[in-house]
């Protein structure tokens, strides 16, 4: 997070993190295509050749005025081949929550559940504990036959209340839901730090939630969309 | 009732991750500081960025960049990959400076302490050891300005009751960033 009092900015960084063709990047250009251009950056892509993320996917998004300071979304995508290793942990550090979007498809459960540990190790080397990090799950591409739900994937990841959404990226179901979610997540724990940083500057220190945000399931499937 | 907002944050009280927090005077300092790098060296464009992509200054002609925001986000991911490297290879060196050659100008880009990189473009007629040395100066001013908070905000004490009432109830804040986003969201394209 970087905060400048002088521009009275307040800029997140969120990660998208995932296995390959996940639909990190589809994530990120379906906000560009739906956000008005007067809210956002260009889409940035590091691409190879054959059109897989090589860096790192970059897009901004400015909210409006919240309590006289005007919100700025950064969304980065990792690549999720796994010879890509060294580049994920650069484009991590920094990040204020993380996206983790998973492939629902079944024979995908192995790759998410080592691109899961593999950012969790991550986060671990540069110090920040995966408990203190707001996280939100994607579960994507629930149209697929025999698709795992969000619910499958919470005793999997042995999720402890991060939210896990159903999405479908590349029809725009879930898209939002997930970055609204994470928007928040981060919101709440940055007030929630806040809250505690001044508690130790009072007699009476009040705890603070590890979630925030209530944990909330959507699932495209049970949407009807 | 004790109401808090994001306006608490403003107390200086927020202890960040990895983040960093530019107060007004040193935002001032900075400011003084690319100035002076643009006279001194000359350079073209200045921009400086904290470690994770974002803009925290430009100085110069920024319609010659096209989009700082995009140029933030690449110039602080380079910073961090020439690091990595230079970790890899067992040569990594604080302050290092990467050198792009160029026909017209050459570019510069250079970790500014623990927390920002800096980009200089600067003419083909200036003398690249010159730039070199008036970056480097440079980026190790800028580090030293955002070590440490400035005192006035050090010792500020938390916001006083009257003020906290006049904000918004706690819970708002998540609920406002939502509806911030909703907003986004329904915003037809195209619309200013």
């Amino acid at each position: 997070m970087y905060i400048n009092w002088q521009l009275r900015e307040l800029n997140l960084k969120i990660v998208y993190y995932g296995p390959a063709m996940s639909g990190k990047t589809t994530n990120l250009e379906k906000i560009y295509a739906r956000v008005p251009e007067n809210r956002r950056s260009d889409l940035v892509s590091l691409k190879t050749h054959e059109d897989r993320t090589l860096f790192f996917d970059f897009l901004q998004l400015e909210l409006g005025k919240i309590s006289g300071l005007t919100p700025k979304l950064q969304l980065y995508t990792v690549p999720g081949q796994a010879y890509y290793e060294a580049s994920r942990k650069i484009v991590l550090r920094g990040a204020d929550g993380i996206v983790f979007v998973a492939d629902a498809a079944p024979n995908r459960v192995s790759d998410n559940l080592t691109a899961w540990k593999d950012m969790k190790r991550h986060l671990s080397e540069m110090g920040l504990p995966f408990e203190n990090l707001p996280v939100v799950v994607q579960v994507n591409k629930q149209d697929l036959p025999g698709a795992l739900s969000p619910e499958d994937y919470r005793p999997l990841l042995a999720l402890n209340g991060q939210p896990a959404i159903g999405a479908i990226a590349i029809r725009q179901v879930g898209v939002f839901e997930t970055l609204k979610t994470i928007t928040q997540s981060v919101i709440g724990q940055l007030q929630n730090q806040a809250r505690s940083s001044k508690a130790a500057h009072k007699p009476s220190p009040a705890p603070a939630p590890s979630h925030p945000v209530s944990p909330t399931t959507i699932n495209a499937r049970e949407q009807g969309r | 009732m004790t109401h808090r907002s994001l306006g608490d944050f403003q107390a200086g009280f927020l202890q960040l991750r990895s983040g960093l927090v530019i107060y007004p005077p040193q935002s001032q300092e900075i400011e003084k500081a690319l100035h002076e790098l643009a006279q001194n060296t000359p350079t073209e464009f200045i921009l400086l960025t904290d470690t994770s992509g974002q803009v925290i200054a430009t100085h110069g002609n920024s319609n010659l960049i096209g989009n700082p925001v995009a140029l933030g986000s690449l110039v602080a991911s380079d910073v961090a990959a020439s690091s990595e490297i230079a970790r890899m290879l067992g040569e990594y060196n604080a302050y290092h400076i990467v050198l792009r050659e160029g026909e017209q100008k050459h570019t510069f880009i250079a970790e500014a302490g623990p927390h920002m990189a800096l980009l200089a473009n600067v003419g083909t007629d200036t003398p690249l050891g010159w730039a070199r040395m008036q970056i480097l100066k440079t980026a190790q001013r800028l580090a030293a300005i955002v070590a440490d908070p400035p005192e006035e905000f050090v010792n500020q004490e938390p916001l006083s009751p009257q003020q906290t009432e006049e904000r918004a109830p706690e819970e708002d804040i998540v609920n406002l960033f939502g509806d911030a986003l909703n907003a986004l969201w329904s915003e037809e394209k195209g619309s200013s």
